[in-house]
């Protein structure tokens, strides 16, 4: 979406005579991308549309107070990120289990998952990823499965693109050595 | 430190290449990215979504952003059913038995503003002050969404309710509210 596009479009969203149009418009634009955002965060598929559905409602409720300093799409991409977190760690206190416990379970429950697909590899994958720190996770998710560019990553992370591709190359050695020795 | 504010000194008798710093950044991250295509299985997470899914999505979220709607849980959830017929037979006890004393018209089920409810049972569920363990109250049935069975409730033992409030409810006057 081009800078021009983004602004109208806020600007449509801001207004109340037309914010109920441009919502539905941003949420079509947005919605596949942002859930797969979720998914590769909390893998399974209603917690993952309560989150969906909540980042938008809370983009509805908040996008008066944004002034555009950073991208639409960032904003939107960093409210998805805390949902989940804030999610995840409920979760895990919920359950009186630390994080990595939860996401221990939440890997071995996928095999069971209706919606989920995957071989043994991709579990493998998936327990791959769950062994590295929460940041390089979301840089692998972000740069393997969703295919972001570094620019736009760099501006949902608030972090340079070098740091970034760094931290790619870390997660993808640690993953490669983890699928090699198991 | 002040990055690359002296050069090195050239007292230890080291060398390196000419131009060795010159465009090191850009090495470096050429290296990164030859070094990215390691071997990792195709680009496939495994994940799939229900059929339509994204159809309607737009709808449900529209919604739940209409003026004068309340927040809605997922009642459709085992563990929330559960969670919300242990509080809902808390507030009827209460509401029932206990401040009925001295009011001609006992306050009924009808008189439970629901999504208050709703919104606690929600709230202190995501928060984790409220945090039931589903064997204490299995007996407890919805039925079309609706709470039944209302005369076991009021022939509960009212010392038992508030034995379980201070168990566990953290704090008990919230629900009072």
């Amino acid at each position: 979406m081009s800078q021009n596009s983004e602004d109208q479009l806020v600007k449509r969203l801001q207004s109340s005579s037309t914010s109920h149009e441009a919502f539905r418009e941003l949420i079509s634009l947005y919605k596949e991308r942002l859930y797969w955002h979720i998914r590769n965060m909390v893998k399974n598929h209603d917690d993952t549309d309560d989150i969906l559905q909540n980042t938008f409602v809370k983009i509805y409720r908040n996008i008066a107070q944004f002034k555009g300093d950073s991208k639409l799409y960032s904003w939107m991409y960093r409210i998805a990120t805390n949902e989940s977190i804030t999610y995840l760690n409920n979760k895990a206190r919920r359950l009186q289990i630390t994080s990595e416990e939860l996401q221990n379970q939440i890997i071995d429950n996928l095999e069971s998952d209706v919606f989920f697909e995957g071989d043994q590899i991709q579990i493998k994958l998936q327990k791959a990823i769950a062994t590295l720190p929460d940041k390089q996770q979301q840089v692998f998710n972000m740069k393997y499965f969703e295919e972001l560019k570094y620019r736009e990553m760099a501006e949902i992370l608030d972090t340079s693109e070098g740091a970034l591709k760094a931290s790619y190359h870390i997660a993808s050695k640690k993953i490669e050595e983890y699928l090699k020795s198991n | 430190m002040k990055p690359n504010r002296k050069k090195y000194s050239q007292k230890s008798g080291f060398k390196i290449p000419e131009d060795y710093f010159r465009n090191f950044e850009e090495k470096i991250m050429r290296q990164l990215e030859s070094e990215e295509s390691v071997e990792l299985p195709v680009r496939k997470s495994g994940f799939k979504t229900p059929s339509g899914y994204f159809e309607n999505i737009e709808d449900n979220i529209l919604s739940r952003v209409e003026p004068g709607k309340p927040k809605v849980i997922r009642l459709l959830r085992k563990e929330y059913l559960f969670y919300a017929a242990a509080v809902a037979a808390i507030f009827v006890l209460f509401l029932g038995n206990f401040f009925n004393n001295g009011i001609n018209d006992p306050i009924g089920w009808d008189d439970v503003e629901v999504s208050a409810m709703e919104n606690y049972i929600n709230e202190g569920y995501d928060m984790g002050y409220i945090d039931l363990n589903t064997s204490d109250y299995s007996d407890f049935m919805f039925q079309g969404n609706q709470l039944v069975n209302d005369e076991d409730f009021n022939s509960m033992n009212s010392e038992a309710v508030f034995e379980y409030i201070d168990e566990n409810i953290e704090d008990p006057t919230f629900i009072l509210e």
